[in-house]
């Protein structure tokens, strides 16, 4: 029976291991824009338009237009058209013929800043492409000072959700069951944790619109119109409201809450039934101001968010909240107390951890893209070590349901097993506490992430990873062999991508040979090029491709003659 | 004295209620609005 249950739980402890909260590309992508990306146009365009997928906030938009020298050409800060929400509009000068770089970062729905830039000429004689500088801007949400921000926001409002149904719910019988025990403390830290949620969520969201304004976090005269101008803002404001509906109504329940009584009253159920309604809108907010609110189909994604969120609010607040009680209840109570709220908790817990499991795998199968995204991109390193963590929570879960639980259950015959147990209960929950809120500290990190880029799905599976530096790469694919070369493999300035390819040892010759280019660490417009026959078997050409330093995927497309054809897929990392 | 007491007791638990149905609101509208 316990190796069932131990086996049960191990399955569970795989199974958080691909368990994925959020999804990973519902962010503002670039559709389209005019100039078209590495297009020509012979007149001077009056104004660069961008279209995105989603409705951009002007007031957020960086969008510079440099030429060959790195000078600005923009005439005026972008604004929206007013024939679409979605697209920016941005004048410039009056060009001359020459090649110019547009850079554009926008901040999502969600509040995550997306990058992209691309390149146009205007001609007929816009002469060679040079080399431009990428500007640099602070392009991201992952900022220490957010991440705090958010991390606390996030604790203190799950926390306090899980300490009020601890208190409401899985502690109250003790008070008619251990005569002289209380439940005062509990409260307390409800209502600490809910003070701490009450500033921390404006603090997160007026730090967040400033950083993406450009603007100081003190100019609150400035900054706090901004907040209502992205869908973010408004989100994060409206949780605030929420939340405080919900931990006033909270307060009056635990108030009109009567724990010496069995049976509740009227009143009480009535209170009760506001603050969980309220309590339940609460975990609603962060999903839908965030990716799952962006990830069609909607209703699935939201579904999926609340439960994670509520499971994941259960088991933390209820941790911290056992970890209360046991510190406040006289010593003479300390193991009573904790014979009757353990068991009673290890239920909840159990149930929570296996919802917020089967969610994070939902979510999973519904948005991840590749399986590889996991390990190529920070988004998916940070998720693993979120995983990883939770995983170490469950396993001192798993002892404390195994051995701790019923060894209190026991007590009740034999008293002598219920002291070591209680010492043992207090360091599993607090090293269960400190590694569920990383794991929550995980999940701020994640949630402020940039993307991966949408060319990593569609680029699939990598056949091989290069770079930095010169690259010799083979892979064999369909029977053929392909010896890569890139040489010297640098962003920004020409070079030779090569491919040698051979069948049996022998050459393969009149091959049709194109490689695509795709930016992966941010959105950007796709070159293609095709590889002429340099010499037998061999293909190549010199091309300044990598205009920038990152992570490129280079698709590399082989028709060979009478043959099928394929594709391989490298990624390469390229540095200046 | 008693009657007033329950009184209280129950226009604390209709606020909470009230708080619990508007939080519900909030959310609702910030749904609709998002789509």
């Amino acid at each position: 029976m316990r190796f069932r249950r131990t086996a049960i739980l191990g399955l569970a402890a795989v199974a958080v291991a691909v368990a994925l909260p959020a999804a990973a590309f519902a962010h503002a992508a670039l559709v389209r824009a005019t100039p078209s990306a590495s297009g020509l146009v012979n007149t001077p365009p009056r104004q660069v338009t961008l279209q995105f997928t989603e409705p951009v906030e002007p007031r957020f938009a960086i969008v510079s237009v440099t030429d060959a020298n790195g000078d600005q050409k923009t005439a005026k800060a972008p604004r929206r058209s007013p024939a679409d929400r979605n697209t920016l509009v941005v004048p410039l000068e009056r060009l001359a013929h020459g090649w110019y770089l547009v850079y554009w970062r926008v901040i999502s729905v969600d509040g995550h800043p997306v990058r992209g830039a691309f390149t146009f000429a205007v001609g007929p004689n816009p002469g060679p492409a040079p080399q431009f500088v990428i500007p640099s801007t602070s392009e991201t949400a992952a900022t220490p000072k957010l991440i705090a921000a958010r991390w606390a926001a996030l604790v203190s409002l799950m926390a306090a959700i899980g300490l009020f149904v601890l208190r409401i719910a899985v502690a109250r019988p003790l008070v008619t069951r251990v005569a002289g025990s209380r439940l005062r403390r509990v409260t307390l830290a409800f209502g600490i944790a809910s003070a701490v949620a009450l500033v921390a969520i404006p603090v997160y969201f007026l730090l967040a619109t400033s950083e993406f304004a450009l603007r100081s976090f003190w100019d609150f005269g400035d900054v706090f119109p901004l907040v209502r101008a992205s869908a973010f803002g408004r989100g994060w404001l409206d949780l605030e409201l929420v939340f405080a509906l919900f931990a006033g109504a909270a307060a009056i329940a635990i108030w009109l809450d009567r724990p010496e009584r069995r049976a509740r009253s009227v009143a009480a159920l009535i209170a009760l039934g506001g603050a969980l309604a309220a309590a339940g809108a609460t975990l609603l907010v962060p999903g839908t101001s965030g990716h799952p609110g962006q990830t069609a189909p909607r209703g699935l994604s939201l579904a999926f968010d609340w439960f994670h969120l509520a499971s994941g609010s259960i088991w933390v607040g209820g941790l911290i909240g056992l970890l209360v009680l046991a510190a406040s209840q006289p010593a003479a109570q300390r193991v009573a107390a904790l014979v009757v709220c353990v068991p009673r908790f290890s239920n909840v817990a159990l149930a929570s951890v296996l919802v917020l499991i089967a969610s994070g795998i939902g979510s999973a199968i519904k948005q991840l893209p590749t399986l590889a995204t996991l390990w190529e991109t920070s988004y998916g390193q940070t998720l693993l070590v979120k995983i990883g963590l939770l995983a170490a929570a469950l396993l001192l879960a798993a002892v404390n349901l195994l051995r701790t639980t019923p060894r209190f259950r026991a007590s009740d015959l034999r008293p002598e097993l219920g002291p070591p147990a209680a010492s043992l209960l207090r360091k599993l929950v607090g090293g269960e506490v400190l590694l569920v809120v990383g794991a929550v500290l995980g999940a701020a990190v994640l949630t402020s992430l940039a993307p991966p880029s949408k060319a990593l799905a569609s680029i699939g599976h990598a056949n091989a990873r290069v770079g930095p530096g010169r690259v010799d790469s083979v892979v064999q694919k369909n029977g053929y062999r392909l010896a890569f070369r890139v040489t010297p493999n640098r962003a920004a300035v020409p070079n030779s991508f090569e491919v040698g390819v051979t069948r049996n040892g022998r050459a393969v010759r009149g091959a049709d040979v194109t490689v695509n280019f795709a930016m992966l660490d941010m959105s950007m417009g796709e070159q293609e090029y095709r590889l002429p026959e340099r010499s037998p078997g061999r293909y190549g050409r010199a091309e300044p491709a990598l205009v920038m330093v990152g992570h490129w995927g280079l698709e590399f497309r082989v028709a060979p003659r009478g043959g099928s054809p394929f594709t391989v897929v490298l990624v390469d990392k390229a540095n200046g | 004295m008693r009657g007033q007491a329950t009184a209280i007791r129950l226009a604390a638990a209709c606020l909470a209620l009230a708080a619990g149905i508007a939080a519900v609101v909030i959310v609702v509208l910030l749904i609709q609005d998002a789509i």
